[in-house]
């Protein structure tokens, strides 16, 4: 049973364990403690995986475990939510968003209340439904629904082209970011 | 999706994309997933409740009214049928088998404590390796540290093992040696995996190239088929497969024991050629194949799960997930179209390690242990988030048995439970 809950285990954080990192990375902007929750959530799954393999319920409960666990740091009043100031922000962008629209999108994201990024991760990183995003979180629908919904008011005011352009020449000249 | 959803996604188009190409930005660490696998597994260790003997004997003893949560039947409260007091009935009659395996001895209910610290060994990691691990300290000494100036010596203090095996092979067997530097207060370590092929082995220049932040070497050691060098910031870690058998052992020298400490030392001043040649000694070999665990009768396990486990007559549709070694049947006990509830039941190779069982804060909402037949039980209420009802888990001293009822319409009695992990069957000897 040690082999096989350690073979299942293996493949499983070597399928998953970049999604977790990256899901709490957009949750908390810190590589060093996403990587405190992604150690936590897989320590966790662990010990449960028996019961949460046997329950097909591997995702959720490691999805839930990096949620919970930044909730739980969330509540500490040394590790509250800080404004961005991420040294990951000074990596140049490869492909894909350039870095005006990576760095707008990550500064709207932070001004987000945490409640309203946790909804916005799960429902549009992790692509779940009202109610499974609801079952994570332990709210209810309709307050999935609402946060949703103010959440992608405040990004889409964020995002809008002309705030973008402020918002991405202030970041760039803070971070020093080479172009 | 609702019009509300729909709503949603149109005022944002492109939000799912742009996430997952930031995310995609984020800077992630290069972690070995051996890392994580001794994380679960310490986690594990520190989860596993001490049943019988002194831990208990210090808890308070509570009713059994008091101690059976929801899903939980006691016999006290419904005596010999499923369905409980306000559900459903199903199961009018008993087979004699059944009624025969309800006549078991159940003791009252003893609350288990969260997080009991624990220091025995964690269960299913196969046989006790420690005289292995002993000896391979020593073969070390003899190459890297004759004096024994910085090696702290293995014993009940500090010792760690790391192992993977399966039917009867020891696939993989590790130990993690302190390094002391004289006059400073750091704690380093000499990490050693002897794999049974590179398939097991982990190192960070083999399969897909050297892993982030490593710089690899091919090198060369005696008779060795295949060598390689690892170096990442003042960690050194060598490969060697030895061409006799084709194990592959893996020496890592790393300044700090992070399990152990939090304090570095300077350096261990090991150079590659000195590992290599360590790595090289055939001495350091797995250990034979250990005597496994008699293998249980898989379609009596089966069948033992439908006779005493589900209502005479019950349609339970089950699935096999089984390996050697490892039995698991689970299914879906149904009456008509209705679901009555799920039922799995499994065994599991203890290696003769036992005595410890889980009660993980984050599955249930509390374990009870009881004495069934002369043994230790331990029950766990399971919280509604993962299906609700109960687990009944018994660790015999060759098999860990267990049998779980997460309860739809229907309700199962717990004695059931308790009745079918103790049974002697899968606790065969030799």
């Amino acid at each position: 049973m040690r082999s096989t809950r350690d073979e299942a285990f293996t493949a499983y954080v070597v399928a998953r364990r970049g999604q977790l990192f990256r899901t709490a990375y957009l949750l908390c902007g810190d590589p060093h403690r996403a990587e405190d929750l992604v150690q936590t959530a897989l320590a966790k799954l662990y010990a449960a995986w028996p019961r949460m393999a046997r329950a097909d319920s591997v995702d959720a409960y490691a999805r839930r475990t990096v949620v919970n666990s930044h909730l739980d740091e969330g509540r500490r009043p040394w590790r509250r939510e800080r404004p961005t100031d991420d040294a990951a922000l000074d990596r140049a962008a490869d492909q894909g968003l350039s870095v005006e629209d990576s760095d707008a999108l990550w500064t709207a994201l932070r001004a987000l209340a945490p409640g309203q990024r946790r909804v916005v991760v799960l429902r549009h990183y992790w692509g779940l439904s009202v109610e499974e995003t609801a079952t994570d979180l332990g709210i209810s629908t309709g307050t999935v629904k609402s946060q949703t919904s103010e959440a992608l008011r405040h990004l889409r005011s964020a995002l809008a082209p002309a705030g973008r352009d402020d918002t991405t020449t202030d970041t760039r000249t803070t971070k020093g970011i080479q172009r | 999706m609702t019009s509300h959803e729909q709503h949603e996604q149109h005022e944002l188009p492109g939000l799912d994309d742009r996430l997952h190409e930031l995310a995609e930005r984020a800077p992630a660490p290069s972690t070995a997933v051996g890392d994580d696998l001794q994380r679960g597994r310490r986690r594990l260790r520190r989860q596993r409740l001490t049943v019988g003997g002194a831990a208990l004997a210090t808890v308070l003893v509570v009713g059994a009214g008091a101690a059976v949560g929801p899903g939980m039947v006691d016999r006290a409260q419904s005596p010999d049928v499923a369905g409980g007091t306000d559900g459903p009935n199903p199961t009018p009659s008993e087979t004699p088998r059944a009624q025969k395996m309800m006549q078991i001895e159940v003791g009252d209910p003893r609350p288990v404590p969260w997080g009991t610290p624990l220091d025995r060994n964690p269960i299913g990691t196969g046989p006790d390796h420690d005289a292995t691990l002993v000896a391979w300290q020593e073969v070390l000494a003899e190459h890297v540290d004759p004096q024994w100036e910085h090696l702290v010596r293995r014993d009940g203090s500090n010792a760690n093992q790391q192992s993977t095996a399966g039917s009867g092979q020891v696939l993989a067997l590790g130990s993690r040696y302190g390094w002391q530097n004289p006059g400073q207060d750091g704690l380093g370590m000499l990490q050693i995996a002897v794999n049974r092929g590179w398939r097991e082995a982990m190192h960070p220049c083999h399969d897909s190239g050297p892993d982030e932040g490593w710089q690899c070497e091919a090198a060369e050691a005696p008779e060795a088929t295949e060598a390689w060098v690892a170096e990442r910031d003042g960690q050194l870690s060598v490969a060697v497969e030895q061409a006799d058998d084709g194990e592959v052992v893996v020496l890592t020298a790393d300044p700090l024991f992070g399990n152990n400490s939090r304090i570095p030392v300077d350096e261990l001043g090991l150079s590659a050629e000195a590992l290599l040649q360590a790595a090289a000694d055939p001495r350091l070999s797995l250990p034979a194949d250990y005597e496994s665990a008699p293998l249980l009768d898989a379609a009596e396990f089966e069948q033992a799960g439908r006779d005493l486990l589900g209502p005479a007559g019950a349609d339970l549709r089950v699935r096999d997930a089984s390996l050697p070694q490892s039995l698991h049947f689970s299914g879906a006990w149904r009456d008509g179209r209705r679901v009555l509830g799920e039922l799995s039941w499994e065994a599991v190779a203890t290696y003769g390690v036992t005595g410890e069982l889980v009660c993980q804060r984050e599955i249930y909402v509390r374990c009870e242990a009881r004495t069934v037949d002369g043994v230790d039980v331990l029950v766990g209420e399971v919280q509604q988030q993962w299906g609700g009802g109960w687990e009944v888990t018994y660790a015999g001293p060759v098999y860990e048995v267990q049998v779980a009822f997460e309860p739809k319409d229907g309700q199962l009695p717990i004695e059931r439970g308790y009745a079918f992990v103790v049974d002697p069957r899968w606790q065969p000897e030799g």
